[in-house]
């Protein structure tokens, strides 16, 4: 059965309908919460976006405006602030789960190559993520962040170069910083939970040989 | 489900029973007639099926999909769905939660002349910083290369495992169990 044959819709009810094993109860909760918080992140981090300003003089004025006037503003910050910080946490602990259950092999080798790379996409979110706000905080992180890459043998000053954009740290770094967070990263993201779920669903359907 | 008439039952009671697996929207096939008569339920909501237990002449319901169950697990949709649904709900509540009482908070503004803030030490840079400092002086370049190598440990930890035979699982749980405590003494307060 293809994808194409009956629809996203039909394959979803599919999905919907089949049995879950009872081995995989547990690990089928925690998936869903990954998901689940990812969305949040997705639509509380569209609805900032709309606020936000990424240049230097407003990005942190843009940010204050969010948590004193724009109605509910403090709490969906909040929201994506926190669902990061479970985001990365599950991520992690999923990790720990898979290496400690050796769920990694036969089948599901692909999808831990894809679980490696989505953490790691995950921590970019987190780190360029904090850079957006370009307060204090913000702003040495950024120099340090890039002090530490520069240590990187070979690529390092070049990628320094690359995401600080200019001379010192400053406009160019933040818009660096606003286009790795809003659509570099969440396009990867998206791209490798969906390639993750096709292969899963795949599995499910008895397309791959156990 | 097999549906149980009792001792007594004549074969216008099976056929009442038909009637009323019919009017459930319901399929039934007759198993047997002698002593007790039984009537398995084929194709429908086992759910809407209990009803029969109502009916005079039906003295038992037996569930037939017990071992499927067992082996194969229920449905997500109906039977996991709801239990997913408060899972969510409860996150979400949890995270409004800690979003309303503890909300990220603003910053001062940037002041390039300024010294670093105290105490300021994202999770990331304790990691690099921590890990740098791990090296003798002046080969702080190490911890990229360092990085990198647990990188591609962990990502050929599948194929480590296969190669050690026998012992790849326990070699697999020390090599993890080695990078994770490196990754929480390096990223720890």
């Amino acid at each position: 059965m293809r994808l194409s044959e009956h629809g996203l819709l039909g394959t979803f009810y599919a999905a919907m309908r089949r049995p879950v094993p009872p081995a995989g109860r547990g690990y089928l909760r925690f998936g869903w919460l990954l998901l689940l918080l990812l969305a949040a992140q997705v639509i509380s981090g569209v609805l900032l976006a709309v606020y936000y300003r990424p240049t230097p003089e407003l990005a942190s004025k843009s940010v204050a405006y969010i948590m004193r006037s724009v109605r509910w503003g403090w709490l969906i910050r909040g929201i994506h602030h926190w669902a990061s910080f479970f985001v990365l946490a599950l991520a992690g602990l999923q990790l720990v789960r898979i290496v400690a259950t050796g769920a990694y092999q036969g089948v599901r080798r692909p999808r831990w190559t894809l679980g490696l790379l989505l953490l790691l996409a995950l921590v970019g979110l987190a780190i360029s993520g904090d850079l957006l706000p370009w307060d204090a905080d913000a702003y040495w992180t950024a120099r340090a962040l890039l002090a530490e890459v520069e240590r990187m043998p070979w690529l390092g000053a070049g990628l320094a170069n690359v995401l600080r954009g200019s001379a010192d740290v400053g406009a160019d770094t933040l818009s660096r910083a606003f286009v790795l967070h809003v659509l570099l990263l969440p396009a990867l993201v998206l791209l490798l939970v969906g390639v993750n779920l096709w292969m899963l669903e795949r599995r499910a359907r008895g397309e791959v040989r156990q | 489900m097999i549906v149980v008439l009792d001792r007594g039952a004549t074969q216008d009671d099976v056929a009442e029973v038909l009637d009323e697996l019919a009017a459930l929207g319901l399929e039934g096939r007759v198993l047997r007639t002698t002593e007790r008569s039984l009537v398995h339920v084929s194709r429908g909501s086992t759910r809407l099926a209990r009803r029969l237990a109502r009916m005079e002449r039906v003295t038992g319901l037996v569930p037939t999909s017990g071992p499927r169950v067992r082996r194969e697990g229920r449905r997500f949709y109906p039977y996991h769905f709801v239990t997913w649904c408060a899972v969510a709900f409860l996150a979400m509540g949890a995270l409004v939660a800690l979003a309303g009482f503890l909300p990220p908070g603003l910053g001062d503004a940037v002041d390039p002349r300024a010294p670093a803030p105290a105490g300021f030490e994202p999770w990331y840079l304790r990691g690099l910083q921590r890990a740098a400092a791990a090296f003798p002086a002046g080969s702080a370049w190490m911890v990229w290369p360092a990085a990198l190598a647990a990188l591609v440990l962990l990502y050929l930890m599948p194929r480590l495992e296969r190669a050690g035979g026998a012992r790849g699982r326990s070699a697999a749980l020390a090599v993890g169990g080695a990078l994770l405590a490196i990754f929480v003494y390096v990223l720890l307060p």
